[in-house]
């Protein structure tokens, strides 16, 4: 039986698309420039060529601020207390 | 809690089912950081910590399909916003990989697939239908 290929949207029988050689059943992700899919261990969009970052990128630098910024407001509040 | 419909669900899952495949159950769940780094962060700062928290947790739409089990990871907990798609043939799923499991709040469901692992909590208040949704999917990945 044969099912659509997610990534170049040709017919795979089996696990392996044979027009693009990929798993079609791999952890796939939507391309925010492109709007397509693309395997999740590619950095970057098999479609588009746009790269993939991680969201982590931004949110550990987030929660460090955040908690510095918690800090510094506590001690503040604290000077100001005296 | 939120409001998400049987539609809005139906028509995020729409765009990755095959011909002929029909969605027929779908539950929202969570993987929240490990649980002593949760505990670490709120203990440092309870304000900052509960927003870590909120940031580092990630959010699951699963459904049940008649050949299927797909995940969608999702932004918020609005199913349009998928970010990334996980399928698993229910032919490559049974009790040696998947387990399932029903406390009080929430149900489990663990996937132990070396290549793509799933781990995911569902809680019975999203919706009436959340847990009798994701007590079935969990039943059959795991049979």
């Amino acid at each position: 039986m044969s099912t659509p290929c997610p990534f170049c949207e040709g017919t795979v029988s089996g696990r392996i698309c044979e027009s693009c050689g990929r798993d079609r059943t791999v952890p796939r992700r939507i391309c925010k420039a492109c709007g397509k899919m693309s395997p999740k261990a590619e950095a970057e969009c098999c479609h588009c060529g746009a790269k993939f970052r991680s969201e982590m990128r931004w949110k550990i630098p987030l929660i460090i601020a955040i908690f510095v910024f918690a800090f510094i407001l506590a001690i503040f509040i604290q000077l100001i207390g005296r | 809690m939120a409001k998400v419909t049987d539609e809005q669900v139906q028509a995020a899952f729409a765009p990755h089912l095959h011909e002929g495949e029909e969605l027929k159950y779908w539950a929202f769940g969570v993987k929240q950081p490990n649980i002593f780094l949760l505990i670490g962060l709120i203990c440092l700062a309870v304000l900052p910590g509960l927003i870590a928290v909120m940031l580092l947790t990630k959010n699951y739409y699963i459904g049940l399909t008649n050949k299927r089990f797909i995940v969608l990871t999702v932004k918020s907990m609005k199913p349009e916003d998928v970010k990334e798609v996980t399928e698993y043939d229910l032919s490559e799923l049974s009790s040696a990989n998947a387990s399932t499991s029903t406390g009080g709040l929430f149900t489990h469901i663990t996937i132990k697939d070396p290549e793509k692992p799933f781990k995911a909590k569902f809680h019975r208040a999203f919706c009436p239908s959340n847990r009798p949704n994701a007590m079935a999917i969990g039943e059959a990945i795991a049979a």
